[in-house]
């Protein structure tokens, strides 16, 4: 614009114009300046988010624009004068936001709070010191007179509050000018307070949330599938223990965060959700930089965003407290469990003692006997032949019993129904994940998805699999490095095979056999029934099962199962 | 073959028969029974005897056999044999008096061992019922006033005083005491007490 006057100086032929377009462009250089200042003025107001700030910044520009030497702006209370603002506004809840010199009390003549805030009027009036609103009586005694200056702020037709100004240097200085200008800084900043309210009810919202999600322990978080790149709320990026700073959030970074163990399953899971655009949940792992270990839940389902991409949005939810106590919990019960377990194989080993020890009773003092009737002089061979007679019988009884032992497992506790090999499977790993989470084991399986149901009893089967991979999680304890437990099923021959390998300690060849011997263990606790027992489950379905040592380290158990159980319709086995 | 009895109750009959086939060998006689009820049905035999008592029994239980004859009064010294896991039950057995107790199978030697014991005890209390028998017998043939005298000089009181307490003369008094002493076959005062105190007790338990 100032370039633009200059020219039109340079090209301006008439020199009796000049005067008159010197005259304009001063002027019009002082309004310009006056506008770009009113401009700034606006933009300041316009800044400013909050109530306090906001009034601050209409004072200060109303003081330095107009020249006044005090000030105020006022408000109604608690915000809600946009709403509340009514006949009675404001002499009882009026509030000063903004003050210079800074006060406690705004005493605002009852005439001018009458013709600006009910008639929303702008006055401008000259008083003694004694009518000035903002200064402290005590101290108004003497000083000049003073000009006030009282605009109303209205918004969509409502006073919402006031500005408030004193010179004092007369009247003069609140020109017709500066009171146009007043009057737009007042409407702006009506305008700004209504924004500034919303963004207090906003931040406010949004401050509640942050809590929420704190106290819930649970972030909530937008994942874009296209991007790969995150945006997630406060609570999310403690959970992750990623710094604030790094928004969005890379997948990478986020990738870094999961336990390295639980991440396969997790972009498994992840790829499958995305793939298939179904609600997504997974529980997994977080591992924080100082080392400590998180649980978290995540659930989300799927959404386009505005741009078009297709986002995971949904909720994370650290959950490490509640595996604290559910551990407790767990641990509580397998105690139990494995004291019933005892207690029932203690009481079952109790009456396989008493059966077995009849026999044997009877056979040892028949033999004494046999001997003390050979040692008489002359020996008793007759008496003796009786006693030998009754060992052969009690041997054969004890024999007896153990053959009922194992027809006691082959027949009578067995249920063939169908059964899905790898589903049975997979229930029992979800009994034991905590047991492979707390033995630090890394599962990995490799099941042939191909498998046809078989004719098994699930339950005896499930027992079969718990103990071959408790027996590998016992075997891996004592061994440092990776522990990998692989878990294999795959068909052939009209068998069902599973493998269940172990990076342990191995076996040693000679005591392969000797494994699976009843009351034969190498453990500490072990009452060395469990491969026995096993053994026999899969005999009892027409299967096997053996040990191998693994060429590099550990040992793999191998059982197979008959699809079908032929073995009923051919009598017994 | 000594005329020594075993009594011996156990359900298993191939226990209970091993058992006595040991026993016999040793040259105790033996008589077998299934149940508790067996073995109070049949009379047992006027003989040093023991009973080796199965504490598992279906019905009466080995120890409520044992309780039962003590409280009948059979004396008859018991040997508890126990299985796996009867420990509490023998200890129980034991402070209700048995003998000994034997864990299954049973070493020959402890069988011995046990039996030996209880047949030694059951001699010894037999012996003392045959003496307390005669003494009662003997004490029968007292006349009252002998047997008055008697019981008197037991609770330690002097000639004169059992003649005051009797109302007869000392002369009489000494009389009788020496005609009870050649009776009941006493040869010093001592024995004589000694001898009312075991029929006193006698008399007090039963």
């Amino acid at each position: 614009m100032r370039l633009e006057a200059a020219d039109l100086h340079r090209t301006a032929a008439d020199n009796r114009q000049m005067a008159a377009i010197e005259s304009f462009a001063v002027k019009l250089e002082n309004e310009t300046v006056e506008l770009e200042l009113i401009a700034k003025a606006f933009q300041a107001i316009a800044k400013e988010i909050s109530y306090g700030g906001l009034a601050d910044a209409l004072l200060k520009t109303a003081l330095r624009h107009s020249g006044a030497v005090r000030g105020a702006v006022l408000l109604s209370e608690g915000g809600e004068l946009l709403a509340k603002a009514d006949a009675t506004f404001p002499r009882e809840r009026a509030k000063v936001f903004a003050s210079q010199p800074s006060m406690r009390e705004f005493q605002l003549p009852d005439d001018l709070s009458e013709r600006v805030f009910m008639r929303q009027e702008t006055v401008v009036r000259d008083g003694s010191r004694k009518g000035s609103a903002v200064t402290d009586r005590a101290e108004c005694a003497t000083g000049p007179d003073v000009t006030v200056l009282c605009q109303p702020l209205i918004h969509q037709g409502q006073t919402v509050g006031a500005l408030y100004l004193e010179s004092e240097a007369g009247p003069a200085l609140f020109t017709p000018r500066c009171l146009s200008v007043m009057s737009m800084l007042a409407s702006q900043a009506a305008v700004s307070f209504e924004s500034a309210q919303l963004f207090e009810a906003l931040r406010e919202t949004n401050m509640w949330m942050v809590r929420g999600q704190q106290i819930g322990r649970m972030g909530s978080y937008r994942w874009n599938t296209r991007t790969l790149l995150s945006r997630a709320s406060r609570e999310c990026y403690r959970i992750f223990d990623i710094g604030l700073d790094v928004n969005p959030v890379p997948f990478e970074a986020f990738r870094a965060c999961v336990h390295p163990d639980d991440l396969p399953d997790l972009e498994k899971a992840l790829a499958g959700a995305v793939s298939a655009k179904s609600p997504f949940s997974h529980e997994y792992r977080v591992v924080h930089r100082d080392g400590s270990i998180l649980h978290v839940v995540a659930v989300g389902q799927f959404d386009l965003s505005p741009a078009g991409d297709v986002e995971l949005e949904g909720i994370i939810t650290d959950v490490t407290e509640q595996k604290v106590s559910e551990q407790a919990v767990a641990d509580a019960r397998a105690a139990l469990a494995r004291a019933a377990r005892l207690a029932s194989l203690g009481e079952l080993a109790g009456s396989i003692i008493h059966e077995v020890n009849q026999p044997l009773t009877a056979i040892r003092a028949s033999a004494d006997a046999c001997l003390r009737w050979l040692a008489r002089e002359p020996a008793d061979t007759d008496e003796a032949r009786r006693s030998a007679l009754r060992v052969v019988e009690q041997s054969r009884r004890a024999t007896n019993v153990v053959g009922g032992l194992r027809s006691l497992v082959r027949d009578s506790h067995l249920r063939f129904i169908d059964v899905h090999v790898n589903e049975t499977i997979e229930e029992v790993l979800v009994l034991l994940k905590r047991e492979l989470e707390l033995a630090g084991v890394v599962l990995k399986t490799d099941f042939d998805e191909t498998l046809p149901p078989i004719e098994a009893d699930r339950v005896q089967l499930q027992q079969v699999v718990l103990n071959l991979v408790r027996n590998a999680i016992e075997a891996m304890a004592g061994v440092d490095g990776v522990r990998t437990l692989g878990i294999s099923s795959k068909v052939a021959d009209g068998h069902v095979s599973v493998s269940i390998a172990d990076t342990g300690v191995g076996i040693d060849p000679a005591s392969a056999e000797h494994l699976f011997a009843a009351l034969y263990t190498t453990k500490g606790e072990g009452l060395g029934l469990g491969l026995s027992i096993c053994r026999k489950i899969v005999g009892a379905h027409g299967g096997r099962l053996w040990a191998e040592k693994n060429t590099t380290h550990g040992a793999t158990f191998t059982f197979t199962l008959p699809v079908r159980q032929f073995r009923r319709l051919s009598g017994s086995s | 073959m000594s005329s020594v009895f075993v009594h011996i109750v156990d359900d298993d009959k191939a226990v209970r028969e091993s058992l006595g086939d040991l026993l016999r060998s040793m040259n105790y006689r033996t008589t077998l029974h299934g149940s508790a009820s067996e073995f109070l049905d049949v009379e047992l035999p006027d003989a040093p005897a023991c009973l080796v008592l199965d504490i598992r029994l279906p019905g009466t239980s080995g120890l409520e056999l044992q309780e039962y004859l003590t409280r009948v009064n059979i004396r008859l010294p018991v040997i508890l044999i126990t299985g796996f896991g009867d420990i509490p039950m023998s200890v129980q057995g034991m402070r209700a008096g048995a003998v000994d107790f034997l864990t299954k199978p049973i070493r020959d030697q402890d069988l011995l061992d046990a039996v030996a014991a209880a047949i030694r005890m059951d001699q010894h209390r037999r012996q003392e019922v045959v003496q307390i028998a005669e003494l009662q017998k003997q004490y029968a043939l007292l006349t009252l006033r002998e047997q008055q005298v008697v019981e008197l000089v037991a609770s330690g009181l002097m000639n004169k005083q059992i003649a005051n307490e009797l109302s007869i003369s000392e002369v009489t008094v000494k009389m009788h005491r020496r005609s009870a002493k050649r009776k009941l076959g006493a040869k010093s005062v001592a024995t004589l007490v000694r001898m009312v105190g075991v029929l006193r007790a006698q008399k007090r338990g039963g």
